[in-house]
């Protein structure tokens, strides 16, 4: 199938946070990690081929994701006692794809979260 | 019967001149190059262990992990920097088989890696215009093989018409294809997605600003319908040598406009392919008029 089927009314995107040792927790910057355009970036973090196999899979390959940023953190002298991933839901905006991105506007979905 | 079969044979197995094939195969290579050129800052991280790298079959296939795993990082620099130099030699036509069986190679490597994140309907074309023009006589023209081969980079030597044919129904079915699900998908039947594509994660500058311009639903709906019957118009018309050139500059626009808007930008290599639904014959005197002597209107007697 060719692609462009479908669209949506809402943005949205994978979030990694991090657990620090105050208890708190921070979004973690995965500009590095994740070097490609803002479309291409949120249809890699689906992970459509391992989606296609199952929830189980798809729990497992989240899980692996949010061991890679751990550990590309922890090389960067940023290690974190917990990460955790989710999809943030916000309003689309002519203003700028974030410009509603802050609450009140922000719906998360939890997707795994490491140790 | 015999003269029903010989339009048949004419367009599938006629001999032509390769230029308007060696055209294409160049503007693939050059666009093969700044693909993969993007990727450059980022190899480590893209493909290495060192990186974020989760590929495809490597928890199917365990047994295969040395060559599923990705590699070190000065590993992925040699591999992409051998995969990039048979992408010159593809634009080149430098050892044009070698090139294109290393550059497939390649692309089903990084694919496996790193690009299945992505698995989009351009990167399948490609696959397909590597493995079609591998076995084409691309590199019968405007190549050093040829250079080599007879003394003249403009030298040329007769091909099958049947990979030209190939690509050209590829991309006829590629618009056709496009087109029609258009018709029928639900989310395509108003103008909507066009107006909150403009303002979504795909959207640029250009499609912001166009987004903010006071413009009605009917607006949308109209270009959606516009671009619905020409897709399906133009991928049929362009076979018909009066309607051809109109049709081109529609698809080409069509192509660079979601470059523009939406920013996928890939299938724009699919343009200078449209070359290959003209005549090879005339694209042949096409290129003797502009080049003159250059390249001569008959093929190379090649002495064994």
């Amino acid at each position: 199938m060719a692609p462009y089927q479908t669209y949506r009314t809402h943005n949205e995107g994978l979030t990694a946070e991090g657990k620090r040792a105050d208890g708190l927790w921070a979004i973690i910057n995965m500009d590095a990690y994740l070097p490609f355009i803002r479309g291409e970036r949120a249809m890699r973090s689906y992970l459509l081929t391992f989606r296609a196999q199952g929830d189980q899979v798809l729990d497992q390959k989240y899980r692996e994701f949010a061991h890679h940023i751990a550990r590309l953190e922890s090389d960067r002298g940023r290690p974190w006692d917990e990460i955790r991933l989710t999809i943030q839901e916000w309003p689309m905006s002519p203003a700028g794809y974030e410009y509603l991105r802050h609450d009140p506007f922000i719906e998360s979905t939890f997707l795994v979260q490491i140790p | 019967m015999k003269q029903k079969m010989h339009p048949w044979d004419s367009f599938w197995h006629r001999s032509v001149p390769p230029h308007a094939l060696a055209f294409t195969r160049i503007a693939l290579g050059l666009y093969l190059l700044v693909y993969a050129g993007l990727y450059l800052p980022h190899l480590g991280m893209l493909f290495s262990n060192e990186g974020l790298v989760m590929p495809l079959y490597l928890d199917r296939f365990p047994a295969f992990s040395f060559f599923l795993s990705p590699p070190s990082p000065p590993v992925v620099h040699i591999i992409y920097a051998l995969y990039m130099l048979c992408m010159v030699g593809i634009t080149l036509g430098f050892w044009f088989h070698l090139s294109t069986f290393g550059t497939l190679l390649g692309s089903l490597y990084i694919w496996q890696l790193q690009l299945h994140g992505f698995a989009t309907s351009y990167n399948r074309i490609l696959l397909l215009c590597l493995i079609v023009i591998f076995f084409s006589g691309a590199h019968r023209t405007f190549s050093l093989d040829q250079r080599k081969r007879s003394g003249s980079f403009f030298d040329w030597e007769p091909i099958s018409i049947l990979p030209q044919r190939l690509i050209t129904l590829q991309i006829t079915a590629t618009f056709l294809g496009v087109a029609l699900q258009k018709l029928w998908l639900p989310h395509w039947q108003s103008g909507e997605i066009l107006a909150y594509s403009y303002i979504s994660r795909w959207a640029t500058p250009v499609a912001r600003w166009y987004a903010q311009l006071p413009l009605t639903l009917r607006h949308y709906d109209s270009v959606v319908w516009v671009v619905k019957i020409l897709e399906i118009l133009c991928a049929v018309t362009i076979w018909i040598p009066r309607l051809r050139i109109v049709s081109i500059l529609f698809l080409s626009s069509f192509l660079v406009l979601v470059g523009v808007m939406l920013s996928i930008w890939w299938f724009v290599f699919i343009i200078p392919a449209f070359v290959m639904f003209y005549r090879p014959e005339d694209v042949l005197l096409w290129f003797h008029k502009q080049w003159g002597d250059r390249i001569s209107k008959d093929p190379v007697k090649l002495t064994k």
